[in-house]
């Protein structure tokens, strides 16, 4: 409570009361194993509910097309920087971020689309780790399989933020063919003082309970 | 009125006997709870791994309740559906999981497990798919009738569930 002092003797106003809280991510796409593939880039981008506000940071991110240790190798090692800053009122539409995967492929065709996953960004502050499956739409049939090998045109999505919606996932027919590893380091304000509480950080092991890919 | 968020996924399923698997799911609370944003069911991709053993589903999960009470806390349905060659669906799990009650990012598995019907009629399933499924999936999976059941153990889901609650502390519940 502030009081102010005025001739006619204090005067109390009211207390600053916080309306929205700020969540702020940093990490890093660490690397990807793709035993069928040996060079990708990731595009990445975020999804979130009307009440979030995207303030600060790469909304679309770009990184440099990896290749695998000539020395044999398996991991695709990105070390690309996230960084986002959100303003929201509501935890619903927690923002979700999207990596798409592109490269080129064995017969020289550049940009063939490899694969999109996604990750919900951690709603406790803390360090985490999270490994993201990669999957890509599959060829409806045998034929379609074979020319979209030649041509470098894969079936892609038109829009990769349909990952992270609820609906019409139920008619995409997906193969699954790595995994990317991302890390994050997370911290809000007046999250608490909204009465909101997602305090107990780091995940809890009900059984064993990761899956093993 | 206290509230709750669930934000999380329902990563994949694994150890199934088939690998090109899709989930439909539900989340049901009681009646003191009231659902204000979010879907409470869907269905998820349908995924065939090249690599590993899960079957990817990474299908979003984002809910907001209001509540009253403690009763009837949330809890999620799933059923495992297969897509063979022929583009048939067929039954191969059922699933059932409770939401955990502290706040947090929990990684929860829920085993599966299928319904055996008669001799014969898991023979006509061994060679022309199909096989029996629960008349009233609702009603077995909230854990009434199941005596009459013989049920085989399938594979597992795997879910990430984050909880964010609201004004718990307020009204006196203790996590």
């Amino acid at each position: 409570m502030t009081s102010v002092a005025t001739s006619n003797g204090p005067v109390t106003s009211t207390p600053l009361i916080a309306t929205s809280f700020y969540y702020s991510v940093q990490g890093q796409i660490r690397h990807g194993e793709f035993p069928l593939n040996s060079q990708l880039y990731v595009k990445t981008c975020y999804h979130h509910g009307a009440d979030w506000i995207f303030c600060h940071g790469i909304e679309e991110g770009l990184s440099q097309l990896a290749i695998q240790k000539s020395s044999g190798g398996r991991e695709l090692v990105w070390n690309f920087p996230l960084q986002s800053s959100w303003k929201s009122t509501n935890p619903h539409g927690w923002p979700r971020m999207i990596v798409s995967l592109y490269g080129p492929d064995e017969l020289g065709n550049d940009d063939v689309a490899y694969g999109y996953g996604s990750t919900v960004l951690p709603i406790c502050a803390g360090h985490y780790t999270r490994t993201l499956a990669i999957y890509r739409p599959q060829s409806q049939s045998l034929l379609h399989k074979w020319t979209s090998w030649f041509t470098g045109r894969r079936p892609e999505l038109i829009d990769p933020k349909t990952i992270a919606l609820n609906e019409g996932r139920d008619v995409l027919r997906m193969e699954t063919l790595g995994y990317v590893t991302v890390e994050f380091h997370t911290t809000f304000k007046d999250f608490q003082s909204l009465g909101y509480d997602s305090s107990i950080s780091g995940p809890e092991k009900v059984s064993s309970t990761l899956p093993i890919f | 009125m206290a509230e709750l968020h669930l934000i999380g996924q329902i990563i994949g399923g694994t150890e199934f006997s088939e690998k090109s698997i899709c989930c439909r799911w539900q989340l049901s609370s009681g009646e003191n709870w009231r659902v204000l944003e979010g879907a409470t069911e869907g269905q998820t991709q349908l995924d065939t791994p090249q690599i590993g053993s899960v079957s990817s589903w990474n299908h979003p999960l984002d809910v907001h309740w209001a509540t009253r009470g403690l009763q009837g806390w949330p809890q999620i349905h799933l059923q495992i559906y297969h897509l063979d060659d022929y583009s048939r669906t067929n039954l191969i799990g059922y699933a059932s999981a409770s939401i955990p009650t502290r706040p947090g990012i929990h990684y929860i598995d829920a085993p599966a497990w299928r319904p055996l019907g008669t001799f014969t009629e898991e023979l006509m399933r061994h060679f022309i798919g199909g096989g029996v499924e629960l008349a009233d999936a609702e009603r077995i999976q909230n854990g009434a009738d199941r005596s009459r059941l013989r049920t085989e153990a399938t594979g597992r889901v795997y879910l990430e569930i984050g909880l964010v609650f609201r004004d718990f502390k307020k009204f006196g519940i203790e996590y």
